[in-house]
């Protein structure tokens, strides 16, 4: 059984170790300019010396709250807007008519509006990130509103529940696998969306994120650093898709025996 | 309806016995005539109505087997915790599951789902306990012992009790009173008093299911 489920894992490892390889060797043999395509060896202790010198967990951090925090205000929009669909027929329309307008809307085309209305600054990046969010949140928990069974939903009614108590108490529970559904998507385009507007915004505040980290290091020429920022990027892009998000799953999904079909 | 009775809507599908049902418990708005319960015209779905449904879903499946009956009497009872928790212990134990409290609702087969909404129903201490042909989707073996034991549970209850089924066996089994309604269009075509509740197997009660089967032929 252990043999069975970390094989795919050591293969995995193994794979990424075979690329480190080549890709020192190709740099070493070719003389590769390391301004250009710094060796594998490099990037890694550019990357220890800025984890260990507090410079890539700062930015970060700085990335991830600017990302939580327009991730819990689109989340929050998402659950009014859908709630607003399930109990109105109105509600229901604008939402239909909203998603389809601004989900096909990658959020960096809003961000000459964003600099305009925002300046430069964490607001604007907040606003991106909730645009981001908004639309495929709102979509899936939609989804999850309508697709539960009517039975779950009298019990609630029998149990004297109605409007926001019944949402609350059991709409949105039962709903949960597509609402988890939709916080991965959510998240995925999130990360995506703040990284790249952390280059058009900089450094808001004291601190800049790692996107800025990148484009920083790009301008000054360090590109170890640069490849440092990025495989941060991919490391915590990782950690959160198969380390939380598979442990939110064993709590909650799997262990209901409840899944999103979609 | 009299106080403590049994009572059983029994008819082909589509004589309506399942929308009278949903009437009564005040998800659907009666056609014509008003539906009163203790002087008190019936308007919405509340605790004092409990539903059975036929379908396994109706169990909160985020909740486990003791969950459920704790969510319903914290909603529905106001209770609290320590308080709910002992008295939904108490119904869980009383459909013979007191092993399977911590069970969630996917662990569990039809019949012990069936229980669990049973418990939960009871637990809720109802003035009507309504059940929509909750041993429908059952096996054919399970679906005896659950009626069995519905009798038994009854006897230690005394609840007021309207139940709907397709199956004669089954109205004869539990009804007090037997209304045969048939279909297109629905119409009532007796209140039976039935003399051999419990009994179905006996002489007496197999020619109350002759008498049942020539009604609806």
């Amino acid at each position: 059984m252990m043999r069975l489920t970390r094989a795919p894992l050591v293969r995995k490892a193994g794979i990424v170790l075979g690329l480190l390889v080549l890709w020192e060797a190709w740099t070493r043999l070719f003389r590769v300019s390391p301004l250009l395509f710094p060796p594998a060896s490099a990037v890694l202790r550019a990357f220890g010396r800025a984890l260990a010198g507090g410079e890539i967990p700062g930015y970060a951090a700085q990335s991830l709250k600017v990302l939580l925090t327009g991730m819990a205000i689109g989340t929050g929009i998402a659950l009014v807007l859908t709630t607003l669909a399930v109990t109105t027929r109105l509600g229901a329309e604008l939402l239909e008519t909203l998603t389809s307008m601004f989900n096909p809307l990658p959020a960096i085309a809003l961000m000459p509006l964003a600099l305009l209305w925002f300046g430069l600054g964490t607001s604007s990046l907040v606003f991106v990130v909730i645009h981001s969010v908004l639309w495929p949140m709102a979509l899936n928990t939609y989804t999850g509103f309508v697709t539960v069974p009517p039975t779950l939903r009298r019990v609630g009614q029998n149990l004297g529940l109605s409007g926001w108590r019944l949402v609350a108490g059991i709409l949105l529970p039962a709903a949960f696998p597509y609402i988890l559904s939709g916080i991965k998507i959510g998240w995925a385009f999130a990360w995506r969306t703040i990284i790249a507007a952390e280059m058009v915004f900089g450094v808001a505040g004291s601190q800049g994120g790692l996107g800025w980290f990148i484009y920083q290091n790009r301008f000054e020429m360090n590109t170890d650093l640069v490849f440092a920022g990025l495989l941060t990027v991919i490391l915590i892009g990782l950690l959160v898709e198969n380390l939380f998000f598979r442990w939110l799953e064993r709590r909650t999904v799997l262990r209901w025996g409840m899944s999103a079909s979609h | 309806m009299r106080e403590g009775e049994k009572f059983v809507l029994l008819g082909p599908s589509g004589c309506g016995k399942s929308t009278l049902l949903k009437s009564v418990a005040g998800f659907l708005p009666p056609a014509a005539g008003t539906l009163t319960l203790d002087g008190r015209v019936i308007a919405r779905p509340g605790p004092d109505r409990v539903v059975v449904f036929q379908e396994f879903d109706q169990l909160l499946p985020w909740k486990t087997v003791l969950g459920n009956v704790v969510y319903a009497l914290r909603v529905a009872r106001r209770m609290t915790a320590g308080a709910a928790r002992a008295e939904a212990a108490r119904f869980v134990a009383m459909v013979g599951l007191d092993r399977f409290t911590d069970a969630y609702p996917h662990q569990l087969s039809g019949g012990m789902k069936q229980r669990v909404a049973i418990a939960r129903s009871l637990a809720l201490d109802p003035r009507m306990l309504l059940m929509d042909e909750p041993f429908a989707s059952l096996d054919a073996l399970t679906r005896r012992r659950m009626q069995e034991e519905l009798l038994g549970i009854w006897e230690a209850t005394r609840k007021t009790l309207l139940f709907v089924t397709h199956s004669i066996d089954e109205a004869v089994l539990l009804g007090d009173r037997i209304l045969v309604l048939s279909s297109g269009p629905g119409r009532v075509r007796r209140i039976l008093v039935n003399p051999a509740v419990g009994r179905r197997d006996t002489p007496e009660g197999q020619a109350v299911v002759r008498e049942v089967e020539a009604l609806l032929a």
